[in-house]
């Protein structure tokens, strides 16, 4: 159980989404999904039955985009800090990096239940109407993981440090 | 936990009834004095050719096969039903989840069962592609909706369709009852006449869309395509002159269901004399 | 992250309403895994009932010899639309829909890979099927050449013709987009822990589909956009007076067709690898032979395909291969089969609906699955072939097969999804009607068809009254019997008995069932982990 912090040492916490393929294991499965593919549809083209292949040539794009997007997942992550007076979450993916700071005693983690049960909850960080949302790539469990814990680290407004000890 | 509140009874009752239907309907089938009409066609025809026969007997060797690992695979399969339920107490053994010996066992039984059905049958598909040396051979050409046969080299043609009284009682709403009508849907204008004894070779062949050439009782099935000649052959035993219907087997359109076979295998005396007849009958249409 | 739960904690997390789209938007919008399920089964439902409305006037039309209610050709659009819609309509929609409620819970995923797409994968289907349907309006009425679409027949249809192909291409781009999906999310989102040979054999199952699906749907697409220039264009593809040739239709046809149809049963096998363990409270016997046999059928499916034409005139060596080929297949399929009877073997069996439906599936699949090693046995086959033993024979492993196998999961995974139980004694008469009747109206086709009737004809010679009359009544009460299901999933959903806990079946393991039904918002004190994922796969 972490009280909330109330040493000056920061806090971090870096979650990233869980990807079981390597860029390896993603290049072969490619690969061999093309040349089973691209295989069938030349033998088929060279009997004359070409319109099989411009399908299967546009089927192995749209495979290789869907799996270059899943992948993209290995480039997000989401690091929060916690200091003394700031949290500041550090949202990143492959081409972007954005940095949200709040301030710790005003900053609310809230987590947010769908209007329907079947959806997933929203986990965020707000204060002064601005918000942040967190670990959206996790499943619900992970999440309300993650909500229990940032909560006790960031604590209320009465169990965190108040604002006399310094914003920045 | 819900365990089952209600058993199995409505199912029983259910299978009661079902075997009384069942029981109900199998006692016309004793009834029936025909055993090819009715409820007493279950089977395929042995038919009265030899590849019928080989058909027969490879279809009744599959059948048996069947039904023996049926038997045991269902017999199994309901002793665990009976046996290992759990309102007679029965508790899993949750250690029994793999076996090589006897996975081995139930992977190679198969093949080896497999390999014996596969021999007989690679037989039959020798036997029946075996077209050479044939005595007689017929054109056999599909068309929406009959078929035109061609005695190749005997001068001899014609068309061969779906029987007046069948076509008026297969109209919608006709008012007439199939019953009333002999061989309903299996007679045609002018049947195939062939001799017994006789090794038939068809070409078969189609001129629009795809037919299929089908006598059950001669045990073979040749599509009519298109661009291709296809061969089939048939000798009908010397010993079972008679008339033999089948029809089209392939989807062919809206008159699909109204194009049927009939041969009638006579005698070869009677068939030199109906080709001879026929002949002259054709030059005399011909030259007029 | 792994905290223990903390009773002050719940009253931190806040309860308000998030900012998701409502009322028609949440489903137009759609990119949550359980929304777009929900929509691709009630999908599948409406499909099912209207290719099952053309499949009852077919068995009304063959109720008694003579032509009765419908016309020679609407008869073909019937038969027609009936395996267009219940293919593509009802069960490839389905599986999806299963596939998207379960294979993320299953592996420990939050959602599917890419959500957006598989809203655009969805929502492709219903405009297909109002292209395919609305046919039925336009001169000359519906396609009447068949669902196999064999040329040159289908070729001679009118303006139903392009509305066909064009349906067909939508349906089969939201295939693709599907099993891309699922691939990805199979291979990419598995938890940590969920090694492959860890996976439930649902997703097992699903990824081999999947993979036919993207293997196979190209060559579908590729074939019907040769008829469409065949017919428009003047190519000769398949034009026998220009060239081309009608028999290859049928190879590159059933070089789709055959995999299809494993593309139908595979995930059908893996409902009923998870049912029967569920209420055998037994591990499912030999799971790794299990996945391998899977895999084998999948292979097979690609080298057997001309066993659907063995008629067509091929040389005896072809003939000879593909019986070799096709006879295999009872192999793999076996060791399934003995291995679903040996998980039985000494377990602890009760018999719910979904086992039930399971054991229905797992006798009759098995007789499909006698009659199709039948038909493997080219000289027996060139009397059954195109005859109603086939139409007996591949309504055996379909109904019983697949749409047994989806009602089962249904009936399986429904308390899961919406936290109720359904009416118990309804959904036994459910299973008892289905079970009973189906063989009522099918085994007796068995006989029609070696007796000599052809399928596809709308009226027939007399001696096939009496079997025929038994089928159809066998059809009208299977049929309507079908409308208990939607009502018993109504009646469940909105007053259902309340599911306490996390499994609504004593005996089933997996992932999905450590979470309480249906999943709320903190369902999980801690997250998923090994420990749970290994209880799941113990095999």
């Amino acid at each position: 159980m972490e009280a909330p912090q109330r040493t000056r040492q920061p806090v971090r916490i870096v979650i990233c989404p869980n990807c079981s393929l390597s860029l390896r294991g993603a290049a072969l499965f490619f690969g061999g999904l093309c040349l089973f593919c691209l295989t069938l549809a030349g033998v088929l083209a060279l009997m004359g039955m070409w319109p099989v292949l411009p399908f299967a040539g546009l089927e192995m794009l749209l495979v290789g985009w869907a799996l270059h997007a899943s992948l993209a997942r290995r480039y997000r992550s989401e690091i929060i800090t916690l200091t003394e007076s700031d949290v500041s979450v550090e949202s990143r993916d492959r081409a972007r990096c954005q940095l949200t700071v709040f301030q710790r005693h005003w900053a609310q983690v809230k987590l947010r239940r769908p209007a329907s049960q079947l959806h997933p909850s929203r986990l965020t960080i707000e204060s002064h109407g601005r918000q942040c949302e967190l670990g959206s790539f996790l499943t619900d469990e992970e999440r309300y993981g993650l909500a229990l814990r940032l909560q006790r680290l960031i604590g209320r407004i009465n169990e965190s440090p108040s604002l006399a000890s310094g914003p920045k | 936990m819900y365990r089952a509140r209600l058993g199995i009874r409505p199912g029983i009752w259910l299978s009661i009834a079902a075997l009384l239907a069942a029981a109900g309907a199998a006692l016309p089938a004793m009834a029936d004095e025909s055993p090819r009409g009715g409820w007493g066609l279950l089977n395929l025809p042995v038919g009265v050719t030899s590849i019928s026969r080989d058909v027969y007997s490879i279809h009744m060797m599959a059948f048996w096969v069947c039904v023996w690992i049926g038997v045991l695979v269902f017999g199994v399969m309901i002793w665990s039903i009976i046996f290992h339920r759990r309102s007679r107490g029965a508790v899993a053994d949750v250690t029994l989840v793999h076996n090589t010996k006897v996975e081995i066992v139930w992977t190679t039984i198969p093949v080896l069962i497999l390999v014996g059905m596969a021999i007989p049958a690679a037989h039959g598909i020798v036997l029946i592609g075996d077209d050479a040396h044939s005595q007689l051979d017929i054109k056999v050409t599909g068309f929406q909706w009959g078929w035109q046969y061609e005695y190749v080299g005997k001068g001899v043609s014609f068309i061969s369709k779906l029987d007046a009284k069948s076509m008026a009682a297969s109209e919608l709403d006709s008012g007439i009852s199939p019953y009333s009508v002999p061989h309903y849907l299996r007679n045609v204008d002018h049947p195939l006449v062939v001799p017994v004894g006789t090794k038939v070779r068809l070409l078969v062949t189609a001129v629009d869309v795809i037919h299929s050439w089908w006598v059950p009782d001669f045990g073979i099935k040749k599509d009519a395509i298109p661009g291709y000649i296809n061969t089939s052959w048939f000798e009908v035993d010397a010993n079972k002159p008679g008339v033999y219907r089948g029809q089209c087997a392939e989807l062919c359109g809206r008159g699909h269901g109204y194009m049927p076979i009939v041969v009638d295998a006579v005698s070869k005396a009677d068939f030199q004399a109906w080709l001879k007849r026929e002949a002259a009958a054709e030059k005399a249409a011909a030259s007029s | 992250m792994a905290e223990t739960p903390h009773t002050e904690a719940h009253a931190h997390a806040e309860h308000d309403h998030d900012h998701k789209p409502h009322g028609w938007r949440r489903w137009v919008f759609a990119t949550n895994h359980k929304d777009i399920g929900t929509m691709y089964l009630v999908f599948s439902c409406i499909m099912f009932f209207t290719g099952g409305a053309f499949a009852m006037m077919i068995r009304a039309e063959l109720f008694k010899p003579g032509l009765q209610i419908v016309d020679a050709g609407v008869f073909n659009s019937l038969t027609t639309m009936h395996g267009l819609v219940m293919i593509f309509g009802a069960i490839m929609p389905a599986w999806v829909g299963l596939a998207n409620w379960m294979i993320p819970i299953q592996i420990g995923a939050p959602d599917m890979a890419l959500p957006r797409l598989n809203n655009l994968s969805f929502w492709i289907l219903p405009f297909a099927f109002v292209l395919l349907l609305s046919s039925w309006l336009v001169p000359g009425s519906a396609p009447a050449g068949g669902w196999t679409m064999y040329p040159p027949l289908t070729l001679q249809f009118g303006a139903s013709f392009p509305m066909l192909i064009f349906a067909i291409h939508m349906m089969g781009i939201s295939s693709i987009l599907g099993a891309i999906n699922v691939i990805v999310t199979i291979m990419n989102l598995r938890a940590p822990g969920m090694t492959l040979l860890r996976m439930p054999l649902f997703v097992w199952t699903w990824l081999i589909t999947s993979f036919l699906l993207v293997a196979v749907m190209p060559v579908l697409a590729g074939a019907v956009t040769m008829l469409l220039t065949d017919h428009f264009f003047g190519t000769s593809f398949f034009n026998a007076a220009g060239g081309g040739d009608p028999v290859m239709f049928q190879h590159i046809f059933w070089f789709f067709g055959h995999p299809e149809v494993y593309i139908m049963i595979l995930p059908g096998f893996g409902v009923v690898s998870e049912i029967i363990p569920a209420f055998s409270r037994k591990p499912l016997f030999g799971y790794e032979a299990m996945v391998y046999a899977t895999a084998s059928i999948a292979f097979l499916s690609f080298i057997v395909w001309a066993h659907h034409m063995f008629t067509v005139g091929l040389p005896t060596s072809a003939l000879l291969f593909f019986m070799f080929a096709t006879m295999l297949i009872a192999v793999p399929t076996g060791v399934k089969v003995f291995n679903w009877t040996a998980t039985m073997w000494r377990g602890s069996l009760t018999f719910e609906p979904p086992m039930l439906f399971a054991l229905a599936f797992l006798f009759l699949f098995t007789i499909g699955g006698f009659s199709g090693l039948m038909l493997a046995m080219v000289p027996a086959d060139f009397q059954y072939q195109d005859t109603y033993f086939v139409v007996a024979h591949f309504h055996y492993v379909l109904v019983s097969g697949s749409a047994f196998a989806i009602i089962a999961g249904v009936y399986y995974w429904l308390p899961k999804w919406v936290g109720r139980m359904y009416d118990m004694t309804l959904a036994k008469w459910h299973f008892w009607l289905s079970a009973i009747f189906f063989n009522v109206l099918f085994f007796p086709q068995h006989f029609l068809g070696l007796a000599g009737m052809p399928r596809r004809i709308p009226d027939y010679a007399v001696q096939f009254a009496d079997w025929n009359m038994v089928s159809s009544i066998g059809g009208f009460v299977f049929g309507l019997s079908q409308l208990l299901f939607p009502y018993i999933i109504w009646k469940c959903v909105r007053s259902g008995q309340r599911v306490e806990g996390t499994r609504a079946w004593d005996g089933a393991r997996g992932l999905e069932w450590e979470l309480p039904s249906p999943a709320p918002y903190h369902s999980w004190t801690i997250p998923p982990t090994e420990a749970m994922i290994a209880r799941g796969a113990e095999h």
